[in-house]
């Protein structure tokens, strides 16, 4: 990760976008109202924090992600001047997140004059009565129309999100909400299922949520559905065609190195994670002052060590023990020798990696605790 | 005012007690008395004096007794009064009928909306087998819902008393106080005993203090403790030097001696409070008397448990912390015991399971070790097939079912006082408790004494708080040791996925095997946390599995999403689930949280 120049070369960007229309009933990460000024100010000082960046390191992304938050709240020419922002001749995929009620067939349009080349779309759900409990905005109507509008625009690389284990929701809703996804034909497919946390206003309903066997049921009806499909489950959550997996997250799983940028941005560097302050003027105020990268955490060795298995088996690849015994100095299969026994039927082996069998994928967290 | 006296006149002492049960308001009257006679000016600053650890203050009741010196001034002339207190409950009942030997007089108090119950009756016996005076009298008379005619009754029914020798007062207003302190040099009469016989000091009650050693309380009865004496405790025949000796103020206070008739404390370089036990008798160690007082028992444990420290690490401070324990409690004993599932910890007797709550309580709230209780069970003698006799106090070493000829349990002798309203349900629980009716009688027309042998092992789970419960809360509980009787009782093995939990392992009436054991498998199901395998909890009487649980496999543990590359909150939650493994123990390679083991303790025993 060295230049020559001394610079570490960065290769993946995220940037958090967060405003919001209205907060979804189930969401816990920060976002704020959307207002006019506010944009003005974010945009601002984003442009000043991607500046302060580039003094210090040497960024040359392969991957820009657009997370939020509501990007698609920003014009497609906001977004292609924040792009370029960045040093873009190596780039291979740039995401931005969007909400279906925003891709009009003009904005698509729009968006597709931009470098953006991957839109994942908050579709959530096909099922008129889900989308009110999330407290989203949009239909299952809007949801087809905003990926037909990308597809007509040309955009041949679309995500489409998948949310369940919602409150009331049956096997058939979950059934009937992934026919209509996989009707549609997406390039890939991310799953998520509902987590409450106590703060947020969905959380009154967290009795109603089906049971962890049922919700069980709802993961393996799903992968073998999107299996069926022929998506391929690169991820525990994530599931694609060929070739069209998203780039920017797998740098995520394979504990490759990323810059955060905006509030509650989270970013990777120098054996550091930091977090930018989930507020916009506390975050504002540290960029005023030339501050990036405030609250670093150094990663202890363990703590990297551990953070690198758990990330990697994540993937349907797993942990690749040339790279793992290249990273650490110590073959994967000796120092683990007792958990790898224990967990025979969770852990598969091959020569050159160590995988999660796709069954164990759904209590891998139990799995995950046993390299601490 | 409060007055210092040297010496009062032998005739001028007044030695008592206050009998009461649990919130009738002894520690609210004993604050009035030490008010009106000056001891201190504002009670309420000091909040019920004479119960002056955390832990009974907390609980209401008094653990160990105390005692406290008054002076009174009346028709000019001086008296000394000496409230002994009392412990408040039944498994101290010898601790109890010691202090009430050293008292000549006893206030029975009775709460005008309560009503006599089980244990104030039990004790109420024990001062009349003392020979004590008892002055009834009726406290709370200021509450609304006060009954005072009606405890007037019960109280002249059971005592055989006229109504005017009742005194009615109200603790909390300090209504009726004085005059019931007139009550007291009236009617209590002044101690027996000679100055010039040799001596005879009842030990009531002893703790450690850690500057001080062993500090004695006693009642002397004949002749005369003086500084410098070289003394004799009779039980063991031990010698040792009064280094200080005085009264019982509201601090001690020094003397140069105590005579026939006074209460007062010795420290006299005693290393452990079971070398000064309760009911010894103290005499000198060149004239000794002839004879001890009667009524010295070795305290007996009646039910034991593994205590065992929940963090490996603890275990050299909890032998510490139980050694600092017994220094002050020689009613507490331990011996080392192993466990597989718990490692090395101690078996340990106690008088009852209150006096078990109190000490797990204080080794975790005084010497900060947290711990893991095992079943409590009682002490069984078991006869082998070949004659010989043992006795068996840990589940884990009961013999092999083919080698016993019979085994016998310990059966008590209990006293039910309840409203006649609610006299089905405690026979029905009575019965499900394998008791037997001995006896029944009307106290008044709304009221019964029911007389039961029962099991203590059927005593020690939960059947207080179901005889309240049955009861909304009216019946009272009194109970004491009969004999040892044959018993069919099996040992019923909990098994996690095939293997032996020991610390699980308890003795049961066989006719309870089955409910115990699928009640108890139950709760683990309950408890034990899904793992990434189905698991099989199981009860088992030798190689019969008699009750079967099972736990289904994990469905889920996942992290669905990170949140824009998010990592460190997940390897936050991550290591949050590892350190909540490592606080559990692994049996048969499932995570068996600590918590498992104190929730099969409130396993159902019906």
């Amino acid at each position: 990760m060295n230049n020559g120049d001394g610079k570490n070369i960065l290769r993946h960007v995220y940037i958090h976008v967060p405003f919001c229309e209205k907060k979804c009933a189930y969401c816990s990460f920060y976002s704020v109202k959307y207002q006019d000024d506010l944009k003005e100010k974010y945009i601002k000082a984003l442009y000043r924090e991607i500046e302060l960046f580039q003094e210090k390191y040497t960024i040359k992304p392969y991957t820009i992600y657009l997370g939020g938050g509501t990007p698609s709240l920003l014009d497609p020419t906001e977004i292609q001047e924040i792009l370029e922002k960045f040093y873009l001749m190596d780039f291979r995929e740039i995401t931005i997140e969007a909400n279906p009620q925003h891709l009009t067939h003009r904005y698509a349009r729009d968006l597709k004059k931009t470098l953006v080349n991957r839109v994942s779309v908050g579709t959530q759900s096909f099922r008129e009565i889900e989308l009110k409990t999330l407290g989203r905005i949009h239909t299952a109507r809007q949801n087809i129309k905003a990926y037909k509008n990308l597809r007509k625009a040309g955009f041949d690389n679309i995500s489409l999100d998948f949310m369940y284990g919602l409150p009331g929701q049956t096997m058939d809703d979950v059934a009937i909400s992934l026919q209509a996804l996989i009707k549609l034909d997406p390039d890939h497919i991310s799953t998520y299922c509902l987590s409450l946390d106590e703060s947020v206003p969905l959380y009154s309903q967290r009795n109603a949520i089906p049971d962890d066997d049922d919700v069980a049921a709802f993961y393996d009806l799903i992968r073998r559905n999107l299996n069926a499909a022929f998506f391929t489950q690169y991820e525990i959550s994530n599931f694609a065609r060929d070739g069209k997996h998203s780039q920017h997250n797998m740098c995520y799983w394979s504990d490759k190195r990323y810059l955060g940028f905006g509030p509650a941005a989270s970013g990777y560097v120098d054996q550091m994670r930091y977090a930018n302050p989930d507020d916009v003027d506390a975050w504002c105020a540290n960029i005023a002052e030339n501050r990036v990268m405030p609250n670093a955490h150094s990663l202890s060795y363990a703590e990297w060590e551990n953070e690198y298995i758990f990330l990697n088996l994540r993937k349907k690849e797993g942990i690749w023990l040339e790279d793992f015994e290249r990273t650490f100095g110590v073959p994967f299969t000796d120092k683990y020798m007792s958990v790898l026994n224990k967990y025979a039927d969770q852990l598969m082996r091959t020569p050159t990696h160590i995988f999660l069998r796709p069954e164990a994928y759904f209590v891998s967290n139990s799995l995950f605790t046993e390299f601490i | 005012m409060a007055l210092k006296v040297k010496q009062v006149k032998h005739e001028n002492i007044r030695n008592f007690c206050i009998i009461a049960h649990i919130d009738h308001g002894k520690s609210t009257l004993a604050d009035r008395l030490l008010e009106e006679t000056h001891v201190v000016e504002n009670a309420h600053a000091i909040d019920q004096i004479l119960d002056d650890m955390d832990l009974e203050r907390e609980r209401g009741i008094t653990i160990k007794s105390h005692a406290i010196r008054m002076t009174y001034e009346m028709d000019g002339e001086l008296y000394v009064m000496n409230l002994i207190d009392t412990p408040g409950h039944v498994d101290f009942a010898y601790e109890v009928s010691r202090s009430l030997a050293s008292c000549d007089g006893a206030l029975l108090l009775v709460d005008a909306s309560q009503g006599i119950e089980a244990q104030t009756m039990s004790n109420l016996y024990l001062a009349m087998d003392n020979d004590l005076e008892i002055i009834p009298v009726i406290n709370k008379i200021d509450l609304p819902k006060a009954d005072v005619e009606g405890t007037e009754h019960d109280i002249m029914e059971n005592l055989g008393v006229d109504a005017d020798m009742i005194y009615r007062i109200s603790a909390r207003t300090g209504q009726g106080v004085s005059a019931l302190l007139e009550g007291i040099v009236k009617h209590i009469p002044a101690p027996k005993g000679d100055a010039s016989n040799p001596t005879k000091a009842l030990i009531f009650d002893s703790y450690f203090d850690p500057y001080r050693g062993v500090i004695v309380l006693v009642r002397l009865f004949e002749g005369q403790l003086r500084k410098d004496d070289a003394i004799k405790l009779m039980s063991t025949d031990k010698r040792y030097e009064i280094e200080e000796i005085g009264y019982l103020g509201l601090k001690k206070e020094k003397a140069e001696g105590l005579r026939a008739g006074d209460v007062g404390y010795i420290i006299a370089n005693i290393k452990q409070v079971r070398d000064a036990r309760v009911g010894d008798t103290i005499t000198l160690f060149d004239a000794p008397c002839d004879e001890a007082m009667p009524g010295f028992e070795e305290p007996k444990p009646m039910v034991y448990s593994g205590i065992f420290p929940l963090d490996k690490e603890d275990h050299e401070s909890l032998r510490d912390s139980l050694g600092k324990l017994q220094l002050n409690d020689a009613a507490l004993s331990y011996e080392p015991e192993s466990s597989l599932a718990l490692g090395f910890g101690f078996r340990c007797g106690f008088l009852g399971m209150l006096h078990l709550e109190i000490i797990k309580e204080r080794l975790y709230r005084e010497y900060n070790v947290p711990i893991i209780a095992t079943t409590p069970s009682v002490k069984f003698l078991v006869t082998l097939t070949d004659g010989a006799q043992v006795v068996i106090y840990n589940p884990v070493d009961y013999p092999d079912p083919v080698k016993i000829d019979h085994v016998q349990e310990p059966i008590m002798d209990c006293e039910i006082i309840v409203p006649t309203d609610y006299v089905g349900n405690i026979m029905k629980l009575a019965q499900e408790r394998r008791g037997i009716q001995k006896d029944m009688q009307y106290i008044d027309e709304k009221r019964v004494s029911i007389h039961y042998e029962l099991p203590l092992i059927e005593i020690i789970f939960d059947f207080y708080d179901k005889l309240k419960s049955v009861s909304r809360g009216y019946a009272s509980l009194d109970y004491t040791f009969r004999e040892y009787r044959k018993s069919d009782v099996v040992k019923v093995d909990i098994l996690i996925n095939g293997e032996k939990v020991d610390a699980m392992s308890f003795i049961c009436h066989e006719s309870k095997a089955y409910n115990w054991g699928k009640s108890v498998t139950e709760k683990l199901q309950e408890v034990i946390p899904r793992q990434l395998y189905k698991v099989a909890l199981q009860a088992s009487i030798g190689s019969k599995i008699i009750a079967r649980s099972t736990i289904n496999a994990m469905r889920k543990n996942v992290t669905a999403k990170c949140y824009g590359g998010d990592i460190s909150r997940k390897r936050k939650l991550l290591e949050k689930q590892k350190a909540g493994k490592k606080r559990m123990k692994e049996i048969g390679s499932v995570q068996v949280p600590q918590e498992a083991f104190l929730e099969v303790l409130k396993a159902d025993r019906e």
